[in-house]
């Protein structure tokens, strides 16, 4: 562990590189930013022992102010976002290998902030094979994998990612129509 | 190894878009127009589209991933001397629960709400202190702040539980008619004015912060959340932070114009004067000002493009054209002509003065508006009335000041094209583009023009309009929507394309439907695009009338943001034909009027305005004479009006007639702030045969030879 500065550097370093499409980059910065995640998700915990639980959303916009407040690696919070919808992914998969794992414990929750919740609520262990299918997606067509991550995975509404992107919802409603498509056929054959 | 390789996406995606959006019988025919070129597109295509259904039914992904991690409940969690017990709702703001009073010293239920923590950018003290500014409240119309703390360093707020439904449903459901209505309004302002005399603004009036509950049977309106989004210091436009990643506290719909400004943070009691107005016009019409399906298909920066200028019809307007009048007046309990009838007047001049976009001519403050409507419950003269004409006749040109530019384009191909629109765009500002019409005539041309842009932007997110006039002549749909999706290319903006093959009263009136629905309108002629000159102006025109008259029939083209991009060679056609294209049968034309509709666009600028006038010439010897005719005359015009002339483009036709250019051809353009520009490839081509531009305006000044007319 570097100290904070050279954390900052690296971040910033890494999001250069993986702009200009260097793989090994992007691999990087989505550590990097998973770690950041995954600090504050713990440091929630930590000053709640109880557990109350901390919304996905609130997480990204936690981590948003926070890097932000120490370097303006991220221009915009929209780029920081689809970086970090990315790691947000990992995160929620690896919790719920580890939940799977420990059955309950000391670990942290994430919920969404829609209580709406869907009668079809996705297995865990469908979510693992899902997760390969976006990194698939992200190869054919990234702003749809991104996509799935900010909905499905962070809990974005249609609105708000149609704005954090400066489109209109009805695109990002027909683009969420073709990622879905893509990935029912990649699970399912 | 992905499913679909990446090649092959990127032939699927756009027709996915398509393909999705169409119903059944297109989709089978357009697959199998697809088939008959690429099979295995076709196939692909097919087997995708086959999921969509078992997609929806079996609602894939539509949940969240959150939801399979097991949120932990707060459920019987203590919150001061509260217990919660479930949840009640959540949005961009944080979650709210409800609670019950557990100390044993009462009974009874309390709201928590528990802010997002993001949004809280100066911290939980400036939190607090606001906390102990909204305990101050103490209203019968408003939910009690009943406590407020950090709960391990997440702040909450206790609020008086009400148990009631949002206003304008309330009174849908209960039938109520338009009086009774207005009572309960009012007893809403009483506790808007009682927060604004406490230096509290709401800033998120909205029916659902408006609840009604049953107190003995009598209905009292009770207000929450005021203040909150002030608590959580989070002015509704500062979305350059927060609220484009969909922490956006106000609802667009109920938003004023100055909050719609970015980084204005200067918002007073005439903002939440602006959303109490919109909150007054639903109750009367049973819809927002500002339509709700329009802001769906917006962008973001288009909504708040609308709320700054988009003037909405009264209501009573709004409920004469509404396709829902019957069941909007049934639950008013009157008949359809009679609700219009009932808000015609006064009703509709209280809920405009609110929905001033100057917010120095709204009301001042929310008694005031209370005080209106008690004028007006009491049938006496109520003080809001319809601005004088000279005020609206002002206000219309002061909003239209604008360039106008008129631009021909003889031969319409891709290039010319992309020149004439980027002369548009140039001065337009790009982001104002978001209305074309084209004026087509020539099925040859669009051919050509749709051939060279077809394919650029199958994926463009918006969909433009087509309406034509072309009378079955249904095989050149294919080459117009080539043509469309070109020009959206080109603009990479929300764009609506007119095409227009001739004009008619049907078409004028789509036009202005268009126009009222989109704003902005750039016009583009082409061939004798006279076509769309018409179009435009009889448009501006009956936009005029419509203004003067307050018609919304006929809205007035809008806001500083038409500058009009009239591409049409004025003066060939209304010379060459003498003017049988302004005249004659259609529209408000005076006896002699071929530029009467000139004139009324005249009108519409005032001193100063941009007049571009391109002039084709060099088609024969004779047409010079035609050109010069034609400048007098527009030199006529423009002394008459208060048109200014920025810019005279020329260009030459490509059939053109190869001898000299005639002296005369070229009269006398030193009129106006003439400064001689040249664009187009034919005046490229021009500029080749003749010399660079510098030589070609010494030419001009050389060559005056008036002619009288």
């Amino acid at each position: 562990m570097g100290d904070v500065a050279g954390d900052m550097n690296a971040l910033a370093a890494a999001l250069t590189a993986a702009e200009g499409g260097d793989r090994a980059a992007a691999a990087d910065l989505f550590t990097m930013l998973y770690a950041e995640l995954h600090r504050l998700a713990r440091r929630q915990l930590n000053a709640n022992p109880a557990g109350l639980s901390i919304s996905a959303t609130t997480l990204l916009h936690e981590a948003y102010l926070d890097i932000r407040g120490r370097t303006a690696v991220f221009p915009d919070h929209g780029r920081f976002f689809a970086y970090a919808a990315r790691a947000m992914r990992g995160l929620i998969i690896d919790h719920l290998r580890e939940r799977k794992a420990l059955k309950r414990g000391g670990e942290f929750h994430l919920t969404s902030l829609d209580t709406n919740a869907s009668e079809s609520v996705p297995q865990e262990q469908e979510l693992v094979p899902l997760g390969e299918a976006i990194d698939e997606l992200a190869a054919v067509a990234p702003a749809l994998a991104e996509l799935v991550d900010l909905k499905f995975f962070c809990g974005f509404s249609f609105i708000e990612i149609a704005q954090m992107r400066g489109v209109s919802e009805r695109t990002v409603q027909r683009d969420w129509s073709k990622a879905r498509l893509y990935l029912d056929r990649a699970l399912r054959g | 190894m992905a499913v679909i390789e990446k090649a092959l996406w990127q032939a699927v995606s756009p027709l996915l878009d398509e393909l999705l959006d169409a119903d059944e019988s297109r989709r089978d025919a357009r697959l199998g127009q697809i088939r008959a070129t690429d099979p295995t597109l076709a196939n692909e295509l097919g087997a995708l589209l086959a999921r969509q259904g078992t997609v929806e039914t079996q609602q894939f992904l539509e949940g969240s991933a959150l939801d399979a991690t097991g949120a932990a409940t707060l459920a019987g969690r203590n919150i001061g001397s509260y217990t919660l017990e479930r949840p009640l709702g959540a949005g961009g703001m944080g979650s709210v629960w409800l609670a019950r009073r557990s100390d044993g010293h009462f009974e009874g239920h309390a709201a928590v709400k528990f802010l997002n923590l993001a949004l809280l950018a100066r911290g939980a003290g400036r939190f607090r202190r606001e906390g102990s500014v909204l305990a101050r409240l103490a209203h019968p119309n408003i939910a009690r702040l009943l406590d407020a703390g950090l709960l391990a360093g997440q702040p909450y707020l206790v609020l008086e539980y009400i148990d009631g439904e949002p206003i304008d449903r309330w009174c849908d459901t209960h039938a109520l008619g338009v009086r009774a209505r207005l009572r309960l309004f009012v007893e809403v302002l009483g506790a808007v004015t009682h927060a604004h005399n406490n230096l509290i603004l709401h800033r998120d009036l909205k029916p659902s912060n408006i609840l009604i509950c049953l107190y003995d049977g009598q209905p009292i309106p009770k207000v929450i959340d005021f203040g909150l989004a002030k608590a959580m210091h989070q002015p509704l436009t500062e979305h350059t932070l927060y609220t484009a990643h969909g922490a956006m506290i106000g609802t667009p719909l109920y938003m004023s114009p100055e909050q719609a400004e970015i980084n204005n943070l200067d918002v007073d009691t005439r903002t939440d004067i602006y959303a109490l107005g919109v909150i007054l016009y639903e109750l009367l019409t049973g819809t927002t000002p500002l339509e709700t399906q329009r802001f769906k298909a917006a962008a973001w920066h288009e909504m708040l493009r609308l709320i700054k200028d988009e003037e909405p019809p009264r209501p009573s307007t709004r409920l004469s054209s509404g396709a829902v009048l019957p069941s909007v007046a049934a639950q008013r309990r009157l008949e359809p002509v009679k609700l219009t009838k009932l808000v015609r007047g006064e009703l509709d001049w209280i809920v405009m003065k609110c929905l001033e976009k100057d917010r120095g001519r709204r009301y001042e403050t929310a008694n005031g508006l209370a005080r209106d409507l008690g004028r007006y419950l009491h049938d006496e003269p109520v003080e809001a009335c319809p601005p004088s004409t000279g005020y609206r006749l002002r206000k219309f040109v002061r909003k239209h000041r604008a360039g106008l530019v008129t631009t021909g384009l003889q031969e319409l191909d891709a290039r010319l094209l992309k020149t004439h629109l980027a002369t548009g765009e140039r001065l337009l500002g790009t982001d104002r583009v978001s209305s074309i019409v084209i004026g087509l005539d020539d099925t040859a041309r669009t051919q050509e023009v749709g051939d060279a842009l077809a394919l650029r932007l199958r994926s463009a997110s918006s969909e433009p309009l087509v309406l034509t006039d072309w009378r079955a002549r249904a095989p050149f749909y294919g080459q117009v929507r080539a043509l469309y999706s070109g020009v959206f290319w080109f603009l990479g903006g929300i764009v609506f394309v007119l095409v227009c093959l001739a004009t008619s009263n049907t078409l004028l009136m789509s036009v202005m439907e268009r126009v009222r629905e989109f704003g902005t309108l750039l016009a583009i002629g082409t061939g004798r695009g006279q076509v769309a000159l018409m179009v435009v102006l009889e448009a501006l025109w009956l936009g005029v009338v419509g203004a003067l008259v307050g018609d919304a029939r006929y809205p007035p083209l809008r806001r500083e943001s038409i500058t009009l991009v009239l591409a049409i060679s004025v003066i060939e056609h209304i010379g060459r034909d003498n003017g049988i294209y302004l005249r004659g049968e259609r529209g408000p034309c005076d006896a002699d009027g071929d530029y009467t509709s000139i004139r009324a666009l005249a009108a519409l600028l005032v001193p100063g305005g941009r007049l571009l006038v391109t002039v084709p010439f060099g088609r024969s010897e004779d047409h010079g004479w035609f050109v010069q005719y034609d400048l007098a005359r527009l030199k006529n015009l423009v002394a008459a009006s208060n048109l200014g002339v920025a810019e005279v483009e020329f260009f030459r036709y490509r059939d053109a007639w190869e001898g000299p250019l005639p002296p005369h051809a070229l009269g006398d353009c030193s009129y106006g702030r003439g400064a001689v520009a040249a664009s187009g490839l034919a005046c490229l081509a021009l500029v080749r045969e003749r010399g660079p531009l510098v030589s070609l305006r010494r030419r001009l000044a050389a060559w005056k030879t008036p002619f009288p007319i």
